[in-house]
């Protein structure tokens, strides 16, 4: 017995949306929830390498070791202390550049936006080994430039090889590689400010100060808050930089979480696949949480615009 | 129809030519220097007799490590890899599936390679997996610039006057420069020359304590120290790895640099054979005037293994053993990286800068055999695999005080070693739970004397 007419003509499109989607759910399965369920499963195990033999289930021992690892803690430290460093320099310089290059009397507004969005393009790997270069303590532009300066203080000193410096350092380098991406965000945002707005209050006799203080800022803080999420995300994720410009050094300053998971699981001479993954179970777990917390706060301001 | 069904056929059949065509065997190492000797005297004949070809990879040590972890991972290994760990880490390597055994016996290898092989280093199992191409060696000659230096000192103590004389920051020239990002490497050479100064390297085989903390080694440290604040130093050096350091010295910026005797070689390989004219070499300065030890190598592991991802273990088998030809060990000597195992090539090698000779002559005066706790009982191997990396090593350490992360050195010394100490017990108890028969008395050796060479008589005397 045929099914009505109706109904078949309402399952048919649910059918290929089906299919449709099956490439993306397979791959989202294959690289991104497989991978996450394998490395919560051998972060319960003792295993060694990939190819281990003997593996068993060792339940929470590795995330317990974690937790007293003094180094461990120092990569979360040097993880909070470069989000402290690099977010907030990241997001208030592009908020002023952004205000600057949408300022209607400002010249060469095209240029300067290629040239800051320039090193967004360019390869964490290759701003690595450049500012290894700049950076030389000896034969190095900027260590040159001081040297003319008579500031002989500060010539010489190996900025990125240097306990105290080298993370303010790293996060000079990050801020200067992503600003452009802020820019550009932070620009789509004024653009979005109605230019009525702007006429209005200058009718009224608001001043520039005033006008962003009582109509631009309040009209972008949505944005902000998205801003600082993808800023925070970014700056979490600042792995292959980090690699290149210290390899974590000077003796673990610039260790940040993601490095220290990788000398755990692939640069240790006794790799420790199942250590490394627990701090990745945790660092994803903090990742998340981030991201709940960004919800919230959106949700929050849709509700108050409402 | 049947015309693009042809043509279909056609192209799947030129496809399968081309896959055959472009069978090949891959190849990792860090020997970059080799590359040119392995091709001429290694691959392309390989590839000539079978066909296959032999696709090469470069890697500097520390990266080959992390590189064949990640291709382990991925299945994406080479067919064969040189062997880029620690000599005790071999079993560690084998127990977690890393090789695959040679198809060869071990009486079907010459006489000189025999007497190297070692169970838990070239042999598990009964079965032989590699041999080493290279004599043993240390990481611990002081090259120099002769423009510069005209006689190395004897002492530590003269050693720093006279890298003081050389450094001069106004015009860039720096005493030395030191592989410090490397801090595993600037271990070893801490630890290097202290056991030429009459110390240990890091186990004392009388009582089967690490000793990382007693006045020979922290003698060592400190003249590294004192270097550093005299500003001898060049200071670039918290940011150089090996290979980068010795840009530095080619650069006359630093008048010397400490490495193995692969140096003349990687020198004229990145530099040009001109730059071996201003090359010197001298020994290890030691702490006291007189009192000299030798460096004591465990038995030697393997230079190249086949990988377990080797598919066709027979041609791999075929590619290793090209290794052991005559013509090799005469190329690998003029290519003047590793001195060859086979030691009479050295003195047929044409084509060799003295400065080679000369250093591969001080290595060889200088090394030895220590006991092998792993040859005494095989059980051994099951605690080496047990035990994990203590951090931070003597390398870190001295980094972290030069740079000002750690304001007492002796006292991160004293707790790296009880560390190390804790650690071995640890991974001993782990293994005797689990069915090991083992003790922290396979560490001891009553019957050895520091500096001597340790012979496979002396295990005997033992039992």
């Amino acid at each position: 017995m045929g099914q009505p007419r109706s109904l078949k003509r309402t399952r048919t499109p649910y059918g290929w949306i089906y299919l449709f989607l099956a490439p993306t759910l397979i791959l989202f399965s294959m690289y991104t929830l497989y991978p996450i369920g394998a490395t919560v499963w051998y972060s319960l195990t003792n295993m060694r390498t990939f190819t281990s033999r003997n593996i068993s289930f060792v339940g929470l021992a590795n995330y317990k070791a974690l937790f007293a690892d003094k180094q461990f803690l120092n990569s979360l430290s040097v993880t909070g202390r470069f989000l402290l460093l690099a977010v907030p320099a990241r997001f208030v310089l592009s908020l002023l550049l952004a205000l600057l290059l949408n300022w209607k009397r400002c010249a060469g507004k095209t240029f300067f936006r290629t040239m800051f969005f320039l090193p967004v393009l360019t390869t964490s790997a290759v701003i690595g080994v450049v500012f290894i270069m700049i950076l030389d303590p000896t034969m190095g532009p900027v260590n040159i430039i001081l040297k003319k300066l008579n500031l002989t203080s500060l010539a010489n000193v190996s900025l990125l090889g240097t306990y105290a410096t080298a993370l303010p350092t790293a996060a000079v380098v990050w801020v200067w590689k992503w600003l452009g991406n802020s820019l550009i965000y932070w620009i789509a945002s004024l653009q979005s400010v109605p230019e009525e707005l702007y006429e209005a209050a200058r009718i009224d006799g608001a001043n520039s100060v005033q006008i962003f203080k009582s109509i631009v800022f309040p009209l972008l803080i949505p944005f902000a808050v998205i801003i600082l999420v993808l800023t925070v995300s970014d700056a979490i994720r600042v792995f292959n930089l980090m690699l290149t410009l210290t390899n974590g050094g000077p003796f673990f300053a610039t260790e940040t979480v993601e490095v220290f998971i990788y000398r755990h699981a692939f640069q240790s001479s006794s790799p420790r696949m199942a250590y490394a993954s627990a701090a990745a179970t945790i660092f994803g777990i903090f990742f998340m949480l981030i991201v709940v917390f960004q919800r919230m706060v959106t949700s929050l301001l849709n509700r108050r615009n409402r | 129809m049947k015309k693009m069904v042809a043509l279909l056929l056609a192209v799947l059949m030129l496809g399968t030519l081309v896959t055959a065509q472009a069978e090949s065997m891959s190849w990792w190492d860090q020997f970059l220097n080799l590359e040119e000797t392995h091709k001429n005297v290694i691959w392309d004949p390989f590839t000539a007799e079978t066909g296959i070809g032999v696709e090469y990879q470069n890697y500097d040590a520390a990266s080959f490590k992390e590189a064949f972890d990640l291709a382990m991972g991925t299945d994406q290994g080479p067919a064969v890899m040189s062997y880029a760990w620690g000599a005790n880490e071999a079993v560690a390597k084998y127990n977690n599936g890393y090789f695959a055994p040679l198809t060869i016996a071990k009486e079907d290898l010459p006489e000189y390679v025999q007497n190297t092989l070692a169970d838990g280093y070239t042999m598990f199992d009964g079965e032989v997996y590699s041999f080493p191409t290279f004599a043993i060696n240390h990481q611990a000659l002081f090259w120099y610039n002769k423009n510069m230096v005209s006689e190395v000192p004897e002492t530590l103590d003269e050693m720093r006057e006279l890298l003081k004389q050389l450094t001069d920051a106004e015009k860039n020239v720096y005493g030395i420069a030191l592989p410090l990002t490397d801090t595993g490497r600037m271990h070893n050479i801490i630890n290097y020359v202290t056991e030429l100064s009459g110390g240990v390297f890091d186990m004392d085989y009388t009582t089967g304590q690490y000793v990382f903390n007693d006045e020979l080694t922290k003698a060592v440290f400190k003249f590294f120290v004192d270097i550093w604040e005299d500003g001898s130093v060049h200071p670039a050096s918290t940011t150089l790895k090996t290979r980068t350091v010795r840009e530095r010295w080619a650069n006359d910026e630093a008048a010397f640099a400490i490495d193995g005797c692969w140096y003349p070689g990687s020198i004229k390989n990145a530099f040009g054979a001109e730059y071996l004219s201003k090359l010197g070499v001298a020994a290890a300065p030691v702490v006291e005037a007189g009192k000299h030890g030798l460096v004591g190598a465990s038995p030697a592991t393997g230079t190249f293994y086949m990988s377990s991802f080797c598919k066709d273990t027979k041609a791999g088998t075929q590619l290793i053993l090209k290794l052991l030809s005559d013509e090799y060990a005469i190329a690998l000597a003029e290519a003047m990286d590793q001195p060859p195992l086979n030691t009479a090539a050295l003195a047929n090698a044409t084509n060799v800068a003295e400065v080679y000779v000369e250093g591969c002559n001080i290595m060889a005066s200088q090394m030895g055999y220590r006991p092998e706790p792993q040859i005494r009982n095989a059980a051994v191997g099951d605690v080496y695999t047990e035990m994990l990396t203590v951090s931070p090593n003597v390398g870190d350490i001295y980094v972290g005080y030069i740079t000002g992360a750690i304001s007492d050195w002796e006292t991160a010394l004293d707790e790296y070693n009880a560390a190390m100490n804790a650690e071995l017990d640890r991974a001993i108890e782990a293994c005797r739970s689990m069915g090991s028969d083992v003790s922290r008395e396979d560490w001891v050796f009553a019957n050895y004397v520091r500096g001597e060479n340790y012979t496979s008589e002396k295990y005997a005397e033992l039992k």
